[in-house]
């Protein structure tokens, strides 16, 4: 317990002001949203209710993946328990340069961000391609507690000025 | 080959195939003797010679299938003979049947093969026609069932001399053969069955069960299909000199007795016997007949009773008591519910059968609740009882009903009595009904006890329903128990409220004296699951189920209520039982904070609030005028104010309660499910509607939900919306309904501003708090969408205009957050599949096609040519939910042009407007991109899929219509050039038809299609009809020629012209695609690729953007190019198109027609299995 709280504490973003997760009653989670599952943010993709009993009240079986290893994880919970929701960031950055396994990406005040790994497998393997190939690409980048991890990435719209 | 050798060696690898270690090598040994030469011979010489068990199966195997194959060939080879000939079948079996040992096993094998080929059911799939199985099933029937019959009854009997001990015999047990090693004896018993449960063609039925023919034509009366399952069917009158012998009759007792200690036999005997117990009134000839049958059933049946209860002791030991038990309520329901009621008084043993059935009754009824291990948990053998319980349950019922409907003759009923027979019997119905009224009450009663004992093992029972609630898994059972109970109305209520008032009592000192007294999470527990059966059985006893309907008070109660006006509101048995149910839902209505909550039963909230449903429908703001005679009392306790009733007062405590609960349930979906189904079934009550929206504690209760609704399960979400939208459209006063809605309108806008309006909207639209109420507001916006109706839907649509272009942007901003794309992309499939069009001006209609067109546009700019990880989609319950919205929503625009639904063909007059084919057509060219073969292989992505090719076909069939009339009016320049087109549909169609691997739900369309397109392009499809003949081996060509033959005639030589729509003429009129144009595939300007069809379609430059502007109309269809290859197992290259279905509301005989094709596919596929094409 103690390990987790200490993680909360860490994580508070910096600048925004906003905390890294917000509490949200069990029952009213949302599938295909996020959860933290043993200190880590998941996707949650099973939600099942069942009872102890036939007069007993509800628990939630949670199954989530950890959006960033993929690792799968699941709870068990009271649905009237609080669970704790990751603020979760999606954001798309144009892609300059892969370098020593690093992304080389372009923020939106003209900055480059250079920290965020190339994803492991056939993601990785063909965003490097089609960057090999020369076209301009645009890398969806999804950060929550202090991670980051690209996700999806797409050709960027030829820009055609009439 | 040696023979011996290979015996020996066969042996060897049998015993090997036993054991695990050497079992692949025992495999080869005998695979390897499949391959030899001469293992023919070698076999026949093992088959003789081996004593290995293993082996002598395969014998039995061997013969069944030679006999199976002499039947196929028989009835394959039926039609190349003349009658007479074919009486040889019969001759054969005789023989074989009379000759002695295995000759006689022979026979009744080959009668046994040869009933299955020709039955409904059995006959193996060999190619042949729906007409040849009927006809050869007829044949069958007609001249070969009966006399089968006759040989194998002889047989029985003659193997029953073998195991009847004559009372004074001398037989020895040791010398008594055991009947389960008598094979004769075993393939005999299944003839009997066979023959006894043939599907006897009525004289109606012209085609086979299980074909188009409608259940409708089925000879069972609705009353019927209710309470019988299963009703032996009428047997031909000329059986009746076979079927009412009494020694055959009696054969059959006989014979269940004897074979009683073989599982297999003993239950196929009973089928017969079940069978035989409910022979219909019209084959017996007269009351001779009738007397002698009854009254040897009867006899039969009581001695069963009797032997299952002097068994009694014993019977945990023996594991047939069960499925003994279960064929005698059977045979026992068989029997008085096919006999009629004033013929079975007529038998002087009929009172003292009734009585030993209704003991049966109560026993099997206690027996179910018997926790026969100790252990707490209800043995296996009380399913059995149950499911017994349940047969003689049904009878009490009929019984019951027929007196009534005797005594009380029902002007609607389906039940014809014959009145001048009952006059001349000395039939006293009031004499039963005294009878039926005690075992009523004995059987109510004892069901009562019973779901209370039950209720102590409810504490093992694990929560797997699967989502079934008790109401619907014991709905039949609860309904049956109404129907006996109100027979004796008053005793029953009596008890139900004396036993809930005690429940109550119990709960409320529990719940007073706090934490109690160890066991008490069992003590709780029973309490709650008896409270829970005893207002289940209230709710049945009080109201009739029935979903739309108004529902009435049942009349016995009505009478029960009237008969105590004397006793005043609160004294009345009805008004008391309610009232005591209301006060449980109160006491359980507790603070969510309390420790007492927390012993609070969601289950029981859920009943409660499930009887408060079916109870206020019924008895609250009761209307006088639905009846003839009204009950005082149930006025003055539930009726209207203006009738001097307190029901308004009721009706503001269910608000409240339900407010409470709400609180109290927040976490469980249950519940709440349950009260919102309870508030939308008061929208449909008018009555109660009013009351709802005159209440002043209805606007807090909306502000309520509206308020708390982030915290509330997210499949709450919109259906509450939609209930309380379809609530408040119900308001006849115009200004009250203007009023409710933006009280609800101004919820759903704060919630949404509350977001969009952030200062900091920019940086914050991604943190939880800010998705949850975009994601709220989203969802509240699809539940105005879902309650859309006539009524309302200028309303609704003004509200959700006003944010169209928000959606626009939320579709933007999130674009990297499928979850809310989603929910937008819900929100405009559900207003598109529920506003009323009509309702609509133009201009608001073409707001909608504008929007949905930016939709796409947004959509796809943002999704095209993304690669995702493998994570995302991976492991979701539900992939893809965006695509697949999106073809629905598609799918749902159509059918709005289809049904008529969209602006009038004026529309399409107007310069620069959209209108439903342009939107779907870019829509589609904007969705293609995005879709892939992997996506189609879920089955709930190929469904849309397929939904929308369908709408394909119904493309394709006005072109051809119009080809077709353009050239019945001598106008064929007009249309001459449609004809490449048309004909390489023809082609393809055609093609997909007879020789790919059809999608079975598409056929419907696709016939439509292409009897269009044979009026249209008769030569063109003579010569295709040819050139496929000739391609095909010549000695089916024949067969095929008729086959096509009969497809010709049965289109029709034209097509009436009223079958096309003035709006699709136009349309074609407007757009004439051009030719094929191959040449220049590198044209600048855009073209729609058909590559089945090497056709190029080339399409105005405007379409490819966004439609704001009137583009050129053309009727389009697009081959989606994606499923070309030749390996796929998907459904053909559909088409996708726009136009209506133009035999919409025209009789053409389509299932003729289907008939027919299928007729074809068969030859040249005899693997085609027509049931499963066509989904029956």
């Amino acid at each position: 317990m103690g390990d987790e709280e200490h993680q909360h504490h860490d994580f508070q973003e910096a600048g925004s002001g906003a905390s890294a997760t917000y509490p949200v009653q069990c029952s009213a989670l949302r599938k295909n949203g996020y959860v933290l599952l043993k200190g880590r943010p998941c996707k949650i993709v099973e939600m099942s209710t069942s009872k102890t009993g036939k007069h007993g009240h509800a628990k939630v079986h949670l199954v989530g993946l950890d959006i960033f290893t993929g690792k799968k994880l699941e709870d068990i919970s009271p649905s009237t328990h609080n669970m704790d929701v990751p603020n979760v960031n999606r954001t798309e950055f144009q892609l300059l340069n892969i370098d020593d396994g690093y992304l080389s990406l372009m923020t939106s005040d003209g900055s480059t961000k250079d920290d965020v790994r190339v994803p492991e497998g056939d993601l990785g393997e063909k965003i490097q391609a089609d960057f090999d190939e020369g076209k301009e690409l645009l890398i969806t980048i999804i950060s929550a507690m202090g991670e980051e991890a690209a996700i999806s990435y797409k050709e960027a719209p030829k820009c055609t000025y009439a | 080959m040696d023979f011996s050798a290979a015996h020996q060696q066969i042996e060897e690898a049998c015993d090997d195939m036993q054991v695990p270690a050497t079992r692949l090598a025992g495999e080869q040994v005998l695979l390897s003797f499949k391959q030899a030469s001469g293992n023919l011979e070698a076999c026949k010489y093992i088959l003789v010679d081996s004593k290995m068990c293993m082996i002598l199966s395969l014998a039995n195997y061997a013969r069944e299938q030679l006999l199976h194959a002499i039947s196929v060939i028989t009835k394959r080879s039926l039609d190349d003979y003349y009658d007479e000939e074919k009486q040889a079948i019969l001759r054969q079996v005789q023989e074989l049947v009379n000759s002695t040992g295995y000759s006689q096993q022979i026979g009744i094998g080959l009668a046994n093969a040869l009933t299955d080929e020709f039955s409904t059911i059995k006959s193996s799939n060999v190619g042949v026609t729906w007409n040849f199985h009927k006809k050869s099933k007829d044949f069958f029937e007609a001249n070969i069932l009966l006399p089968f019959f006759e040989i194998v009854l002889r047989v029985l009997h003659q193997r029953l001399q073998l195991y009847t001990v004559k009372e004074n015999g001398t037989k020895t047990n040791s010398h008594r053969p055991d009947p389960r090693d008598d094979t004769l004896l075993a393939i005999s018993v299944a003839l009997a069955e066979k023959i006894l449960t043939w599907d006897f063609s009525g004289p109606n039925d012209t085609v086979l069960a299980g074909t188009f023919i409608k259940e409708e034509n089925d000879c069972m009366l609705p009353e019927d299909e209710l309470f019988m399952t299963a009703r032996t069917r009428a047997f031909p009158p000329h059986w009746r000199s076979i079927l009412l012998n009494s020694d055959v009759l009696q054969m059959f007792f006989t014979l269940l007795k004897a074979v009683q200690e073989s599982e297999m036999l003993a239950h196929r005997t009973r089928q017969c016997l079940i069978q035989l117990s409910g022979l219909r009134i019209e084959i017996f000839e007269n009351e001779t007949q009738i007397k002698e049958y009854m009254s040897i059933i009867i006899r039969g049946i009581m001695s069963f009773i009797n032997d299952l209860s002097v068994d009694l002791p014993e019977r945990s030991a023996s594991s047939e008591y069960g499925p003994r038990l279960l064929g005698v309520t059977q045979m026992i329901r068989r029997f008085l519910c096919t006999i009629p009621l004033d013929i079975l008084c007529s038998n002087s043993e009929i009172y003292s059968f009734l009585q030993e059935v209704a003991q049966l009754t109560a026993i099997c009824l206690r027996e179910t609740a018997t926790d026969k291990d100790g252990l707490g948990y209800l043995v296996e053998e009380s399913t059995w009882s149950m499911e017994a319980f349940d047969e003689l349950l049904a009878i009490w019922v009929k019984l019951v009903q027929d007196v009534q409907n005797y005594i009380n003759p029902n002007p609607y009923s389906t039940h014809e009595i014959d009145l001048t027979r009952v006059q001349m019997s000395s039939f006293n119905p009031a004499g039963i009904m005294g009878f039926l009224t005690e075992a009523s009450y004995h059987i109510t009663a004892t069901y009562i006890d019973t779901r209370i004992e039950m209720a102590k093992f409810s504490i093992f029972e694990e929560d797997d329903y699967g989502g079934y609630k008790d109401w619907d898994t014991y709905g039949d059972q609860l309904m049956s128990i109404a129907i006996l109970g109100r027979v004796v109305g008053q005793k029953a209520l009596e008890r139900l409220h004396g036993l809930l008032h005690e429940r109550y009592s119990r709960l409320k000192t529990f719940f007073h004296s706090g934490v109690a007294i160890d066991g008490s999470n069992n003590y709780l527990n029973s309490l709650h699951e008896t409270t829970n059966w005893l207002i289940l059985i209230s709710g049945f006893m009080l109201t009739d189920s029935g979903e739309s309907e108004t529902l009435l008070v049942p009349d016995a109660l009505m009478k029960l209520s009237i008969s105590q006006s004397n006793l005043g509101k609160n004294r009345d048995q009805v008004v008391m039982l309610s009232k005591t149910i209301i006060e449980i839902l109160e006491l359980f209505s507790l603070d969510a904070s309390t420790v007492e909550a927390s012993h609070c039963s969601p289950r029981v909230a859920e009943t409660l609030f499930w009887f408060l449903e079916r109870w206020a429908k019924t008895y609250l703001l009761i209307d006088e005028t639905y009846y003839s005679s009204m009950s005082q009392n149930l006025i003055a306790a539930f009726g209207k104010p203006t009738s001097q009733g307190v029901g308004i007062q009721i009706l503001e405590m269910i608000i409240e309660l339900t407010k409470r609960n709400f609180v109290l349930w927040n976490a469980d979906v249950d519940p709440l499910l349950q009260i919102v189904r309870m508030l939308n079934s008061f929208a449909k009550e008018p009555a109660l509607r009013n009351g709802l929206l005159q209440s002043e504690k209805f606007i807090p209760l909306i502000t309520f939900f509206t308020d708390s609704l982030n915290s509330l399960p997210e499949m709450i979400h919109n259906i509450l919306v939609q209930t309380i939208t379809i609530i408040i459209s119900g308001a006849s006063d115009p200004d009250l309904r203007l009023n409710y809605f933006e009280i609800l309108a101004q919820a759903i806008e704060k919630r949404l501003l509350n977001a969009l309006q952030r200062p900091d909207f920019d940086q914050k639209y991604q943190q939880a708090e800010v998705m949850s109420d975009i994601m709220s507001a989203l969802e509240m916006f699809d539940g105005l969408a879902l309650a859309s109706s006539i009524s309302n839907s200028a309303m609704v649509f003004s509200f959700c205009a006003k944010y169209f272009e928000s959606f626009v942007r939320i579709l933007q901003y999130y674009q990297n957050c499928p979850e809310v794309i989603v929910l937008v992309l819900q929100f405009f499939k559900s207003f598109v599949s529920h506003i009323e069009f009509s309702q609509l001006t133009t201009e608001q209609t073409q707001l909608v096609y504008k929007t949905i067109g930016e939709i796409f546009k947004v959509y796809s700019e943002a999704n095209l040519g993304k690669n995702m990880s493998k994570l995302i989609e991976e492991g979701n319950e539900e992939p893809y939910s965006d695509i697949s919205t999106l073809l629905g929503l598609l799918t749902e625009l159509i059918a709005t042009d289809l049904h008529g639904f969209s602006k009038p063909d004026s529309a399409q007059d107007t310069s620069g407007s959209l209108n439903v084919p342009n939107i779907v057509f870019y829509g589609i060219n904007q969705l293609v991109p995005l879709l892939n073969r992997e996506m189609l292989k879920i089955p709930r992505m190929c469904g849309g899929y397929i939904r929308l090719v369908s709408n394909g076909y119904q493309a394709i069939t006005p072109l051809a219509l119009f080809v077709h009339n353009g050239e019945r009016k001598e106008n064929s320049l007009a249309v001459q050039h449609l004809y490449p087109f048309l004909d390489k549909f023809l082609q393809i169609i055609l093609e997909c038809l007879l020789f790919k691997d059809f999608e079975a739900s598409l056929i419907d369309p696709a016939a439509e299609s292409l009897v269009a397109l044979i009026c249209a392009r008769r030569n063109f499809y003579n010569s295709l009809v040819s050139s496929i003949i000739a391609q095909q081996a010549p000695d089916i060509r024949n067969h095929l020629q008729e086959a096509f033959y009969n497809l010709s005639i049965s289109v029709p030589e034209t097509l009436p012209e009223s079958v096309l729509r003035p709006r699709d003429v136009s349309v074609l009129l407007n757009g004439s695609p051009e030719r094929p144009n191959t040449t220049s595939p590198s044209s600048s300007q855009p073209c729609l690729v058909l590559p089945n069809l090497n056709m190029r379609i080339p399409i105005p430059a405007k379409i490819t953007t966004p439609p704001t502007t009137a583009p050129e109309i053309i009727n389009v269809f697009v081959l989606l190019p994606l499923l070309d290859d030749d390996d796929d197992d998907l459904p053909w290259p559909p088409a996708v198109g726009l136009v209506p279905s133009p035999f919409a509301g025209v009789d053409v005989s389509k299932d003729v027609l289907v008939l027919v094709i299928v007729t074809i596919v068969g030859i040249f596929d005899p693997a085609f299995d027509v049931g499963a094409k066509l989904g029956v």
